[in-house]
């Protein structure tokens, strides 16, 4: 069951902004929708013409502001609850449950990405380990199209590799006069 | 990157005042160890699921990765991908 946690009014002087802020909780995993979604829920209105709650970033679900929602609209005028497959609670708590899902999964595979190149940033700059990574993958490259791959600047790039300056090792101070 | 041993500088066959770079062998090693890690990773991953979750978590990422195309260089550059 989805339960509001904290409610504030804030002040609208615009039908479509939110005129109401309420912050749900869900009762199987108790994320809050601020976890879930890094901002409170929005309830705008209570009536049908408008009556739509949002989810931050709430305009994703307003069909005046996004005319594909990631889910259809809905209203709540009261704390909605599950148990009504029909009902559009159901699919907010689906949506969020895919969210926080998503958002764990994506976590735990950066996690895999930042393990298996972590000890190659003892030798490199993840700048370098880049072009190491272009350079592997589509062969040897002249200089201008490296650098509009890396998405540099071509004369700042190139000095990049060259021994002397901002080289291998990374940054280094320059010589105080 | 030179002066480390990761790349090296040659000359076009096409133009003598164009620099081709390439990796060198141990620049194609850093590579590989990294990709072989991640590789390992996953597959100790997808080792504790059973078969038929192993091939839903593929067809699932396969639909992701379709649905969010390919990520913009600059982006992928942030995290050395």
């Amino acid at each position: 069951m989805l339960t509001p946690r904290s409610g504030s009014i804030t002040p609208s002087h615009h039908r479509s902004r939110p005129r109401e802020s309420l912050e749900y909780q869900c009762g199987a995993c108790r994320g809050r929708t601020s976890e879930l979604f890094g901002g409170p829920m929005y309830l705008l209105g209570s009536g049908t013409d408008c009556g739509i709650l949002g989810v931050s970033p709430w305009n994703d679900f307003c069909p005046r502001l996004n005319p594909t929602p990631p889910i259809k609209a809905f209203v709540f005028s009261e704390p909605p609850t599950l148990g009504d497959s029909s009902n559009s609670s159901n699919r907010v708590m689906k949506y969020l449950k895919q969210g926080r899902f998503v958002l764990t999964a994506s976590r735990a595979l950066l996690g895999v990405v930042a393990q298996s190149v972590s000890p190659a940033l003892e030798f490199v700059t993840l700048p370098h380990f880049r072009v190491l990574v272009i350079l592997t993958s589509a062969g040897p490259r002249r200089m201008g199209s490296l650098a509009e791959r890396m998405g540099a600047n071509s004369s700042t790039f190139s000095r990049s590799t060259r021994p002397d300056g901002g080289g291998w090792m990374g940054r280094t101070r320059p010589e105080p006069r | 990157m030179v002066a480390g041993g990761w790349v090296e500088r040659g000359q076009s066959p096409d133009s003598r005042r164009e620099v081709i770079i390439s990796a060198t062998e141990s620049g194609r090693a850093l590579v590989d160890e990294v990709t072989a890690r991640r590789r390992h990773a996953i597959s100790e991953i997808l080792s504790k699921m059973t078969l038929e979750d192993q091939q839903s978590v593929v067809s699932a990422l396969e639909i992701f990765a379709a649905a969010a195309s390919e990520p913009a260089v600059g982006d992928l550059l942030i995290l050395g991908l």
